[in-house]
């Protein structure tokens, strides 16, 4: 029992000092970004579509709410913000989410790697096929 | 379970990724004494589909019909974890 304890307090320990670092980081990085567009990238995607992509990936969905929900839902097409969810629902918060496997044991290629394919497998033809 | 090659109680771990958030699939999975390859093959499945609560409605906000995605990631999930875990 005692030893289940010192286990599970070493684990937390291991998170919070991977976590606390970077989430503060990515919490200043958020503050700078809102109501911010991409610029350069419109042969790709709308400013606006691309910013949600950017901030989902960084932050994640929930994290990322704010810039996501507000640039899918005032700017760009509809095709375009079903590819970006698409995406996003699939492979989001590539730093935290991964950190967190990390910490607890897994192999960090084998959890991001399939996710990234199958979420730019998903992405490509929603963005470029069924285009009207 | 053995379907996507974890072990029957990595199921708990699961549902509570699913429904509650990452942090309380771990907390279960700490206790469960995974070895690295079953927590490798359960933070693939999870990392693709977790959060469903939280993260339906952040996608609800966008557009109501793109809530479709959630039976889509948990799929992706777990058919992920089948066709990779013989490689681990």
């Amino acid at each position: 029992m005692a030893e289940y304890f010192k286990g599970l307090l070493s684990f937390a320990l291991r998170l919070g000092v991977i976590l606390i670092p970077l989430l503060t980081l990515l919490e200043l990085v958020k503050g700078r970004w809102e109501g911010k567009k991409l610029k350069g990238v419109e042969r790709f995607l709308s400013a606006e579509a691309a910013m949600a992509l950017l901030a989902g990936l960084l932050f994640g969905l929930l994290y990322g709410a704010g810039v996501i929900v507000s640039s899918l839902r005032e700017g760009g097409r509809r095709q375009e913000a079903f590819a970006v969810v698409t995406f996003l629902a699939v492979f989001h918060s590539v730093f935290e989410d991964t950190m967190l496997f990390v910490a607890a044991g897994a192999d960090p290629l084998f959890i991001t790697l399939p996710r990234a394919a199958v979420a730019v497998l998903l992405f490509l033809p929603l963005r470029y096929l069924l285009r009207r | 379970m053995a379907f996507v090659g974890l072990p029957g109680k990595a199921a708990l771990a699961v549902v509570l990724g699913n429904l509650v958030n990452l942090y309380a699939a771990l907390g279960a999975a700490a206790g469960l004494g995974l070895t690295p390859k079953e927590m490798s093959l359960l933070g693939l499945m999870l990392l693709t589909s977790h959060s469903q609560i939280l993260e339906g409605a952040v996608i609800f906000r966008v557009r109501r019909a793109y809530v479709v995605l959630a039976p889509v990631r948990f799929l992706l999930g777990v058919l992920l974890a089948h066709w990779l875990h013989p490689l681990l």
